[in-house]
């Protein structure tokens, strides 16, 4: 290896200093940046889950995380509908539903319970009862009258306490469930009511109307 | 040039971001986790370990065995080797303080090394008993644990055989029923038993304890939906959705 010349060795001259120039950012590298950004979020979107820690993989969603779990055997509201029952209807339809001579007709078996649409037994709950009743063919007359519960339960009870004794087996009822949307409109339109429902009144209403 | 302030301040929101992206929010997310609740029978999971399990996972951390083993079953690839029915969650270490997961996987995973039934385990290889019991299971383990590559030929853990204890057979009495190894006396001594110390006593009770297989809201058994849904199909639960009216309720007559 030689040595270096003594020209080799010599000074770059100063008077060029190297200078950072200006240019303009390229559209298309904009354009693909954007579009980079634009396919990482909607991949996000689509496979994070919203960042929820209940969903691990290689579930992509809340709703993928549920369907692969097993559906309770029973209907929740159903379940819920067990307490308010007991709490508040047991005392006088008897927690076997079959009522009480003296005070209240029976539930299980009714067909107003087991009517195809609840409409009617929604008011009943709501504003209470008074006078003769007829179920299943069989002629009622109580001194006391059904209290109104529109107070004291909201429609989420409401619809829960009707899904229990529609749907209870083990009355031998097997009827559609109801929901809290069903209660909702018919509270909002017996609103200025005061009074207790009576047979005639009820009956007057058609069966699916609000 | 002086930009101390913009610097400082850069690389404080840099770490702030990422102490709030990986720290917090998982905290907050996660934090206050409780057990979940099991059928009736069962306890709720994942249940705190029983006591000599306890000090176990003190003996596995202080033996670093988190360094080769790992107990987290991941999504893809580990269930079908067989070393879990389905991945971890956050969920599964609840009861586990330190937790002690493991992030290198020289030896296998033992999230459910705990799970006997046979034919299922969660080591690659078997177990050579065939009904597993726990006394069978656990006199495997301590002879893996003393002698590694007596029971798994190709195996490359070390030998435990300091948590082992020699102890003397004195007349009238027999050896002990989990000893290894049993020597005759020389020259009119006492014979000689290799017998688990409170150490490989604790660490076989923790690695027993060892099971993820509950099914957990996060990752549900595989086929759970189905067998669930064909089970109330024939066993009709009291929750149906069918429309079943018995009777009209035209028939209502306003009663004279």
């Amino acid at each position: 290896m030689r040595n270096p010349t003594p020209a080799e060795l010599r000074p770059l001259p100063e008077d060029s200093e190297p200078q950072a120039g200006t240019a303009p950012t390229p559209m298309w590298l904009v354009g693909l940046l954007g579009l980079l950004f634009y396919v990482a979020t909607m991949s996000l979107d689509k496979q994070a889950g919203r960042f929820n820690p209940r969903v691990y993989t290689p579930y992509a969603s809340f709703e993928k995380v549920e369907a692969a779990n097993p559906k309770p055997a029973t209907d929740p509201l159903f379940e819920k509908g067990r307490g308010v029952y007991l709490t508040y209807c047991a005392s006088c339809h008897q927690a076997d539903g079959l009522g009480s001579p003296i005070q209240a007709p029976p539930l299980a078996g009714s067909d107003w319970v087991l009517a195809e649409h609840p409409n009617r037994i929604i008011r009943i709950v709501l504003n209470g009862m008074a006078g003769p009743i007829t179920v299943s063919g069989k002629s009622y007359t109580f001194n006391n009258v059904m209290l109104p519960w529109k107070d004291t339960l909201n429609d989420e009870q409401i619809a829960a306490v009707l899904t229990y004794i529609r749907m209870n087996k083990a009355w031998g009822n097997q009827a559609s469930p109801v929901r809290p949307e069903q209660v909702a409109p018919i509270r909002k339109a017996t609103a200025g009511r005061d009074t207790n429902w009576t047979q005639e009144e009820l009956l007057k209403i058609a069966l699916g109307a609000e | 040039m002086n930009h101390g302030a913009l610097i400082f301040l850069s690389a404080f929101v840099t770490i702030a971001f990422s102490w709030a992206g990986l720290v917090m929010t998982p905290q907050l997310q996660l934090g206050r986790l409780e057990p979940v609740p099991q059928p009736a029978p069962q306890p709720d999971y994942p249940t705190a370990r029983p006591g000599l399990a306890q000090q176990g996972l003190q003996v596995y951390r202080s033996m670093g065995c988190a360094e080769c083993h790992t107990q987290q079953v991941r999504p893809e690839g580990d269930v079908e080797r067989g070393w879990g029915q389905r991945r971890t969650v956050a969920q599964d270490y609840l009861a586990d303080r330190p937790l002690l997961v493991g992030s290198l996987r020289l030896g296998p995973d033992l999230a459910n090394f705990g799970v006997r039934e046979a034919g299922r385990f969660a080591v690659p290889w078997k177990y050579a008993t065939e009904t597993n019991h726990l006394e069978e299971t656990e006199a495997w383990l301590y002879r893996h644990l003393y002698q590694p590559r007596g029971q798994a030929p190709r195996s490359i853990m070390p030998s435990y055989a300091f948590l082992f204890e020699r102890r003397p057979i004195r007349p009238g009495q027999s050896a002990d029923a989990m000893a290894l190894r049993v020597e005759e006396g020389q020259g009119g001594r006492w014979p000689e038993q290799v017998v688990p110390g409170p150490k490989a006593r604790a660490l076989v009770a923790y690695l027993m304890s060892l099971r993820a297989d509950a099914p957990v809201f996060e990752a549900p058994l595989p086929g759970a939906a189905e067998a669930a849904a064909k089970q109330s199909a024939t066993n009709a639960p009291a929750g149906g959705t069918t429309n079943q009216v018995s009777a009209p309720i035209s028939t209502n007559t306003v009663s004279p």
